[in-house]
């Protein structure tokens, strides 16, 4: 933040400020991601608020403008008038939100009718019945509740179905109904809609085009997920350019004319930061024809804004198209900037520059921003220190205002043409009065707003445009929906302006009064990402995408790229790595890196009979120690070394990537959930281990109780996750009690022994955790056979499950705990009712990140047949788009397979089922690949579950159709096949996802999203069946498998009372 | 297998999913019931009663509400358990029969189906047993009865879900290796074998053992329903 120092909000007033050099202005944008909220609203407040005219200027318009909207009796008209009934706070707006978003997609009958039933079955309608002055939300009211009372009388209250003559008149009615429907949705999306085509938008908007007040259009949709798409949304630009183009230059240059507003992530398959070469190639290339043409027939473009973690690269982008030959000397190549965020004056003040230094004007539209729920989720999901947008909606209308303060003032005028998009009286006023010239115009969304700005227009508006979107009705409407789901129009201006209760000076309430009025400017009641979780630290990441948290780390992970490590057994704290003399030829392994075998990462020396027996020896000595010291210590342990973990993250994340050949992000991650399990665990140990009880037993009698580890626990972990998995387990027994024997993974034996190193390094003492590396042959089997060992835990295959549940049951000795977590057949279930784009990259993402290399990762994907072409396409067009190969490079998606020995595997699977099955899509390997262990993404259609027999370790995704009445055998499939780990569910409706979820026999059962990533403590893991014994890792009932109750005496009480005094 | 086996198993696994089903507190409520059961018997009385309804109020008290899991906004986590499918009950026969009930409590109000393989000494008991289950509105196939010879075939299948034991150290061990040696999933031995304190059947987290452990995880920003952030957006503090 060392830069902020230098960058004072209020300096950007100054005229001088803007002619520092171009690149220094940048520098000021990124350091703002993640800025302390109230530290950047401090320095923005001065610019945000009113002189004492002008205070009062806008309190007069304001009012007066409210009087005048309240006065007119046709100021509430279409969306307005329905968002206005059907607030999305209540269950029956969300309900018609959610039917508006899916039922025009969903092909087949049987299933619409569901989804009808499912939403309109268990709202109230009735109490929505003329509470509207809107003759189309009335009509609209009485269809759905029609409709919600005809579908209700399937199910009588019990559940049990209703008689005969009342499923008689349901089926009689559902074609009427699902009319009704499609229907009332078609005037919905007329109401959002400008247009179907370019065509019939320019003829509908002549309303408002013939008072001289013109149009944005912007040809909305999914984004682009495949280059089919691109395409296809590049052609619908072309044409809406060419189309507006005629008109434009028939009219003749209005002060408006109509111009083209276009969404990147349409335009190209991987608008990214990761693809960074390919946005400054192939989709400059694009936008440039777009640029060229839209020039040539005088059409004004606007880049839309889309999520903070592509704002840096827009802006590059930007730069570079804005710079062109084909843009220079044009001034009407725009783009919009999103208030909310951090970064935005700081942008604001480079465009200037940037205009300044060529001299061409550069339309702005400043909007408030349209992806704040997200954002949250990202930030707080990823673990950022702050979010890059402001957390209460007055922040933003604070930074709103000191943005427009910038572009309104006098040295900006002729750099910048402002475009103010907002549906707010006082934002609205606020701008009129504050502008120092009149070289701007205001923008409204097409169907909002129209009378607040008719009279607008009457009092202070002189320029204003609308924002249309225009397309199939089908393709808008969700989207659009989406929006206002997301954008809580219950809350907006819109709503209390309407809403004669709501007084007026609330309503004008200059927003940095509102603000400064709060307890705190940022909002308390949003916790920041870190401090999600209310008993412990969510762990850090890094932002690659973000220039100033990217550069730093990238600096630090290179220099320890270039490194070897050395590894070996850690016994009583003792090392017995490799080393130039003294090794044993049959224990020393050389390590090369997956993804290039002549890279040499280091040298494990594997454990000696002799070292087993020497840590058997010296776990079982010391578990009286370690037991016996508090819990609150060894938990203070693991906190300490969660932090180690994250001080020592780029180190880590060079041995994920050279040992485990895994990809950046998956690197990130791995440590995020080691840290995540330090913490998680310690927590529940002092929660739950660390008192003694009295406890009521059956027989009335009242003991003093308390929980104790069971003695030497053997960790057996995979190589799939190095470092969480194999910490997870430790530090759970540790923490418990037990003293630890860990096996790790031959492939990851030098991650493992970092890990360890680590371990020691934070306290933990050298006889309660020791490792050996090597064989499962060799020192797994050792360890199990031993009758000193008191509990396995273990994460890997299921028949290697079998082979050690068997080897612990010939002891001579009792049953011990033994925790599996093994394989999965993992299925996705995907109805007609889901949005297939979400589908299409939830399934890429499940099936093929870390090459499919996750227990949790997606094998059989049963889609419904209507859509089932759609899906695949958008699939294999997705596949085409990933980049497979050097997995520490960014722009790399997916990295190799472990070993040789996987990759043979899978290699004879590929061509099973190429001979047997359809090969519906299969990526690309390029030359990186070429001496590496990777596997190419394939996709097979397939007919039933039945064909496969075992779990494929890989990227490879089997696909099987199914139809709407065969739901009940896909579900008998997945549960016949005896694994139940994950299982995906896409559908919108709620009744028919919950059913599947509650009859699948999974552990982990994700819904609309995709089925990998379970999170610490938030998605406890693991699977039931062939996939594992439990209970689940990561939750609140693991530890206890790692414990045994006691029953203390008096004795024993002193001491403990002692031990908690300690 | 015989086909009365093979039936008696068919009929458990199909009244299971709806056993699974009705949830922990409306099992407790059967069992409650069954607990007044066993306090009229004379031969049962009141240790078995007093232990059945100490595994049921564990179980209230333990796994009978979903836990919403803390996380990211714009998603929903929940934690919930269900059985795990069909038990053999087995004991020594020196076992303390209220052993056996906190096996058969735990089972049942966790959600499983059991087959009762109790040795024949202690057939009448068994007999008892079951009627009184019975009589508490238990649905007859949730709880059968068969004979230890029968669970040992039983025992090599991969049908059974676990196997509940009270008894010596030794039986335990050869059911440990007979379980082990079995295709399929790993089947779950559940077993007590300090008959003095009964330590594992009266560890209070005892009904764990029974369980198996669910997460439903939902995007709710995909369908909308949001409201709650967006609240906060606007909220003080």
């Amino acid at each position: 933040m060392d830069d902020l120092q230098h960058f004072c909000a209020n300096d950007a007033l100054k005229e001088d400020f803007i002619q520092q050099p171009i690149e220094d202005l940048w520098s000021l944008i990124s350091p703002l991601y993640m800025i302390d909220e109230d530290i950047w609203l401090n320095e923005l407040l001065p610019m945000a608020c009113a002189t004492t005219l002008e205070k009062k200027n806008i309190l007069d318009n304001a009012s007066e403008l409210i009087r005048r909207v309240r006065a007119d009796k046709n100021a509430v008209q279409m969306i307005d008038a329905l968002l206005l009934e059907y607030s999305l706070d209540s269950k029956e707006g969300v309900l018609l939100m959610c039917l508006a978003e899916a039922l025009m997609r969903i092909p087949d009958i049987a299933t619409a009718d569901a989804l009808i039933r499912d939403k309109l079955s268990v709202a109230d309608w009735k109490s929505h019945l003329k509470s509207s002055d809107s003759v189309f939300v009335n009509a609209s009211t009485w269809g759905l509740l029609l409709t919600g009372k005809v579908v209700s009388m399937d199910v009588r209250d019990d559940g049990s179905p209703a008689n005969i003559i009342s499923r008689l008149v349901n089926r009689v009615s559902e074609p009427i109904i699902r009319k009704a429907m499609n229907q009332a949705m078609k005037i919905m999306g007329y109401q959002f809609v400008l247009g179907r085509s370019i065509k019939e938008a320019q003829k509908n908007g002549t309303k408002f085009t013939n008072k001289g007040i013109n149009y944005s259009y912007d040809m909305l949709g999914e984004s682009a997920l495949t280059a089919l798409d691109a395409k296809k949304y590049f052609k619908s630009y072309v044409q809406a350019i060419e189309s507006v183009g005629v008109k434009n230059n028939l009219q003749g240059l209005s002060k408006t004319a109509a111009t083209v507003s276009i969404k990147l992530s349409a335009l190209h398959p991987r608008y990214e930061v990761a693809q960074k070469d390919r946005v400054l190639n192939e989709m400059y290339n694009t936008v440039i024809r777009l640029i060229k043409l839209a020039r040539e027939l005088n059409v004004g473009l606007t880049i839309d804004a889309e999520e903070a973690d592509r704002l840096e690269l827009s802006l590059v982008l930007f730069e570079k198209l804005y710079k062109s030959k084909e843009a220079e000397g044009w001034g009407n190549l725009g783009l919009v900037v999103q208030a909310y965020m951090k970064r935005a004056l700081p942008v604001l003040v480079w465009l200037a520059a940037l205009a300044k230094e060529q001299g061409d004007i550069i339309p702005l539209r400043l909007v408030k921003g349209a992806y704040w729920d997200s954002e949250l989720k990202l930030s707080q999901q990823k673990g950022y220190l702050a979010y890059p947008v402001y957390t209460r909606k007055e922040a933003t209308d604070v930074s709103y205002l000191a943005c427009a303060r910038f572009l309104l003032s006098k040295h900006i005028e002729g750099l910048i043409y402002p475009q103010f998009a907002s549906h707010n009286a006082q934002t609205i006023s606020a701008i009129a009065v504050m502008s120092s010239h009149p070289h701007y115009e205001f923008q409204r969304l097409h169907g909002m707003g129209e009378s607040l700005y008719q009279h607008a227009m009457d009092m202070f508006v002189d320029k204003l445009r609308i924002y249309a979107p225009v397309g199939s009705h089908q393709d808008l409407l969700p989207y659009l929906v989406r929006r206002l789901l997301e954008n809580g129009a219950n809350s907006s201006f819109v709503h209390r302006l309407v809403d004669a209760n709501y007084p007026v000076d609330e309503l004008i309430e200059h927003p940095v009064e509102t603000l400064q009025k709060r307890s705190t400017l940022h909002n308390g009641l949003i916790p920041l990402p870190p401090s999600i979780f209310a008993d412990r630290k969510n762990s850090f990441s890094i932002n690659l995408d973000i220039e100033s948290q990217c550069i730093p780390f990238e600096a630090r992970l290179s220099l320890q790229m270039q490194r070897t490590w050395l590894g070996g057994a850690i016994v009583s704290g003792e090392r017995y790595y490799a080393s130039q003399k003294h090794n044993s030829l049959q224990l020393l392994q050389q390590v090369n890196t997956p993804y290039d075998n002549t890279v040499h990462v280091g040298s494990v020396l594997f454990s000696s009979s002799e070292l087993v027996e020497k840590a058997m020896q010296s776990a079982t000595e010391f578990y009286p120690v370690w037991n016996a010291t508090p819990v609150a210590i060894r938990a203070k342990k693991l906190k300490v070394l969660a932090n180690l973990l994250e001080s020592n993250m780029p180190e880590l994340v060079a041995l994920c990537h050279k040992e485990a050949g895994k990809t950046l992000h998956d690197s990130i991650d791995e440590v995020r959930e080691a840290v995540d399990f330090c913490r998680y665990y310690a927590n529940q140990a002092n929660v739950n281990l660390a008192s003694v009880h009295a406890h009521k037993g059956f027989d009335d009698i009242t003991r003093n109780i308390a929980r104790q580890g069971c003695g030497v626990f053997v960790c057996i972990s995979p190589w799939n996750f190095p470092l969480a998995i194999f910490l997870g387990q430790v530090v759970a027994a540790l923490v418990s009690g037990n003293t630890v024997i860990a096996k790790p993974a031959e492939q990851t034996s030098l991650i493992a022994a970092r890990t360890v190193e680590l371990m020691l390094k934070a306290g933990f003492p050298a006889d309660a955790i020791h490792l050996l590396p090597g064989t499962g042959k060799n020192v797994g089997v050792q360890l199990t056979k031993d009758k000193r060992i008191k509990g396995v835990v273990f994460t890997g295959s299921t028949p290697t499950a079998q082979l050690i549940n068997r080897t612990l049951a010939n002891r001579t000795s009792l049953p011990i705990p033994f925790i599996a977590e093994t394989g999965g057949l993992n299925a996705m279930i995907v109805d007609s009712t889901a949005l297939p784009e979400q589908v299409a990259r939830d399934v890429v993402n499940s099936a093929f990140s870390s090459a499919g290399q996750r227990c949790s990762a997606l094998r059989i994907l049963f889609v419904q047949t209507d859509i089932a072409d759609r899906v695949i396409t958008l699939i294999k067009g997705a596949m085409t788009e990933l980049k497979i190969g050097l997995p520490f490079l960014h722009r790399t998606d997916i990295g190799p397979v472990i070993d040789a020995q996987a990759k043979a595997k899978l290699a004879v699977h590929i061509q099973t089922m190429t001979k047997k099955y359809k090969l519906l899509a299969q990526c690309k390997l390029d030359s990186t690949c070429a001496y590496g262990y990777f596997i190419a993404p394939s996709m097979f259609e397939i007919e039933s579950l039945g064909n496969l027999e075992h779990e494929q370790f890989g990227p490879i995704l089997h696909v099987i159709r199914y139809s709407s009445d065969q739901l009940e055998q896909v579900i008998s499939q997945i549960n016949a096949s005896g694994y139940g780990l994950t299982l995906g569910i896409h559908s919108r409706n709620e009744a028919n996802y919950l059913h599947i979820a509650t009859q699948v026999k999974v552990g982990n059962c994700y819904i609309n999203r995709d089925q990998i990533g379970a999170a610490v403590g938030v998605q406890p893991f693991g699977g039931q069946g062939l996939s594992g014994t439990g209970p689940k890792a990561g939750g609140p009932r693991y530890l206890y498998r790692f414990t045994k109750q006691v029953i203390l005496d008096q004795q024993m009480m002193q001491e403990q009372t002692q031990e908690d005094l300690v | 297998m015989n086909l009365f086996t093979k039936n008696m198993v068919t009929s458990a696994l199909d009244q299971w999913e709806m056993w699974n089903e009705i949830g922990v507190v409306a099992r407790a409520e059967f069992l409650k019931v069954w607990a007044d059961e066993l306090y009229k018997s004379p031969e049962l009385g009141a240790k078995c009663a007093k232990m059945a309804l100490y595994q049921v109020q564990q179980a209230l008290h333990l796994i009978s509400t979903e836990k919403s899991m803390p996380g990211p906004t714009g998603e929903t986590n929940v934690l919930y358990t269900t059985g795990r499918g069909l038990f053999v009950v087995r004991m020594s026969i020196d076992a303390p029969f209220y052993g056996v009930i906190a096996h058969i409590a735990s089972a049942l109000v966790a959600g499983n189906c059991l087959i009762l393989c109790l040795p024949k000494a202690h057939q009448i008991l068994a007999d008892k047993l079951l009627s009184s289950l019975i009589l508490a509105g238990i649905p007859a196939s949730v709880v059968q009865v068969s004979t230890p010879e029968i669970s040992k075939v039983l025992m090599k299948t991969p049908l059974l879900a676990g196997v509940a034991y009270i008894g010596n150290e030794q039986e335990c061990i050869d059911i440990n290796r007979l379980l082990a040696s079995a295709p399929g999933s790993i089947v779950q031995l559940i077993s007590e074998t300090d008959l003095d304190k009964l330590s594992t059947l009266t560890d209070k987290h005892f009904i764990l053992r029974y369980i198996t452990e669910k997460v439903r995880t939902i995007n709710v920003t995909a369908v909308g329903g949001n409201a709650i952030l967006l609240e906060l957006g606007n909220g003080d503090l």
